[in-house]
């Protein structure tokens, strides 16, 4: 009986190319004060709330580990092609015209991350800046706005539980509690037809993801994210990613999910894929 | 709505000969484009208010029915207010920190940069009444769904909180190049508190509506008659038929 084979594959982001808008971005801004304690809601728990700017962006290629299933391998090998089965993924042979995403299709929420997956992303030739998210802090939800692809997100907070006949969604049905200082999400319910990132993986409607939100201080937020599905994954797999607060919601600046923005991309990628694909192509 | 000579000959352009709302085929929407401002409302603007969802191989009512898709969701934050809005599950963000429009943008379709689905939207208070100005609007996007088109939109929104449970939207839209006149929309809201927050409509449901034109497929972005400029003006609906 083989049970699962697992293959361990790198998955390396690959950042490098934000990191002339990201420097950018830095110059302008000016010298930070120091940071204070987590303000607090009238409630006492951490407010959580105000614009988050995830600080991977533009930084350093993470390399997160991911264990595949026999399943989750097998889709992989087809999303990226022959060349790459056994090897290391090098970031560059994904099949773009199977990426849900470049047929219009949402991105999911395990791509909205964070950390985000649409820092490859451009738009009229330079890169969209993705990685915000928007924290709304209201009684009995808390409503998540992400800049990439202008997502927004419940979190249902009145103690309710997940739907017994639950439909699932682009976004899945999240529900959140405090356990002591953290803040805790639990979604399910996620629809099967979006990848699990940019580089080809793919998950089952038995995603599962936990997302733990901490305020470190006045000025940092700390999410760390576990993924969870039996048929995907062999293990399941954690990200720790901070953002800091940032004063200028930059909203505006992204497009909104508009097929073109996606297909745009494809100049810098060269993969050939040469005008726009459309929802009705898709595999 | 009364329209300037442009604005009728888009819309003639548009509509379908037996007066039976918009093409089909010609709707942005249609296309995976997004509604914009105008259409989101309210009034909502959606190509079908019979839509149904596509859920594990089956199409389905959307849950909770059109009055549901109607609602918005209105957060304050700081010199900010969002509006987020159940159809398309689209976010408007409304600056009230005192800043301008981005400058007069040029007359350019697909152009993301200068001008979006939901345009550039400032608000302040002039008394109890919370005014929304609106520029810079994306002009692939429709009016509604009946096939008017517009070049340089400028909405102004007055939101008044009537009473506790009400809420009353004025809508203002003026475009020089396609309306003859401001049209000018009311719209009441009621307040629910309980309301859930429903998967947002993809594209690909809209098209089920169409296997009564004869669009029993998905016709997706790459489809639209932008991509590839129609030899002939002024199309008939025959013509198109026949030219599948």
């Amino acid at each position: 009986m083989k049970g699962r084979l697992i293959g361990v594959i790198l998955m390396i982001i690959v950042l490098g190319f934000s990191t002339t808008t990201f420097a950018q971005r830095n110059g302008q801004q000016k010298e930070a004060p120091a940071p204070g304690p987590a303000p607090r809601m009238a409630d006492g728990k951490p407010d959580l709330s105000g614009t988050w700017r995830w600080e991977a962006i533009g930084s350093d290629p993470a390399v997160v580990p991911i264990e595949l299933t026999l399943w989750g391998l097998d889709k992989f090998n087809w999303n990226i092609g022959p060349e790459t089965a056994n090897g290391v993924y090098a970031g560059r042979l994904t099949r773009v015209e199977l990426d849900p995403v470049m047929h219009c299709y949402p991105p999911g929420l395990a791509r909205l991350g964070p950390p985000p997956d649409g820092q490859r992303i451009l738009s009229q030739g330079t890169i969209v800046e993705t990685g915000q998210l928007d924290i709304i802090q209201t009684p009995g939800k808390m409503i998540q706005l992400y800049s990439y692809g202008h997502e927004a997100r419940y979190i249902y907070t009145d103690g309710r539980d997940h739907p017994k006949n639950l439909q699932p969604s682009w976004n899945g049905d999240s529900i959140g509690k405090w356990e002591g200082d953290t803040f805790v999400v639990d979604t399910i319910g996620l629809r099967d037809e979006t990848w699990l990132d940019g580089v080809g993986h793919e998950h089952s409607d038995k995603l599962h993801i936990v997302e733990r939100y901490n305020r470190l201080d006045s000025e940092t937020l700390e999410v760390e994210r576990t993924l969870t599905d039996p048929i995907a994954l062999a293990k399941s797999f954690t990200t720790r990613t901070v953002g800091k607060l940032t004063p200028e919601t930059d909203f505006h600046k992204a497009p909104m999910v508009d097929c073109k923005a996606y297909m745009a991309r494809k100049p810098a990628f060269g993969e050939g894929i040469n005008g726009l694909l459309g929802i009705n192509d898709h595999p | 709505m009364q329209l300037t000579a442009w604005g009728v000959d888009r819309y003639n352009y548009n509509k379908l000969p037996k007066g039976n709302g918009a093409h089909p085929e010609f709707d942005p929407v249609m296309h995976c484009y997004e509604p914009g401002l105008a259409r989101i409302g309210p009034p909502l603007q959606v190509p079908d208010k019979s839509i149904r969802v596509w859920i594990d191989g089956e199409s389905v009512p959307f849950p909770g029915g059109a009055a549901a898709m109607d609602a918005i969701e209105i957060a304050y934050a700081p010199k900010k207010i969002w509006i987020v809005y159940q159809y398309n599950h689209e976010i408007r963000l409304v600056y009230t920190d005192g800043r301008k429009h981005p400058q007069e943008y040029e007359d350019v379709e697909n152009d993301l940069t200068t001008t979006w689905f939901n345009g550039f939207s400032t608000g302040s208070w002039e008394g109890d009444v919370f005014v929304i100005d609106t520029t810079n609007l994306h002009n692939v996007a429709w009016l509604d769904n009946l096939g008017h088109e517009f070049r340089k939109e400028h909405v102004v929104e007055r939101f008044r909180r009537v009473d506790a449970e009400t809420l009353e939207i004025e809508r203002t839209i003026t475009d020089p190049v396609g309306l003859a006149k401001p049209y000018v929309t009311h719209a009441t809201l009621k307040l629910t508190p309980n309301l859930t927050f429903h998967a947002n409509v993809l594209c690909e449901q809209y098209y089920f509506r169409d296997i009564n034109y004869g669009f029993s497929g998905l016709m997706g972005i790459n489809g639209h008659p932008w991509q590839t400029p129609v030899e002939t003006p002024n199309p008939t609906w025959q013509d198109v038929e026949h030219s599948k």
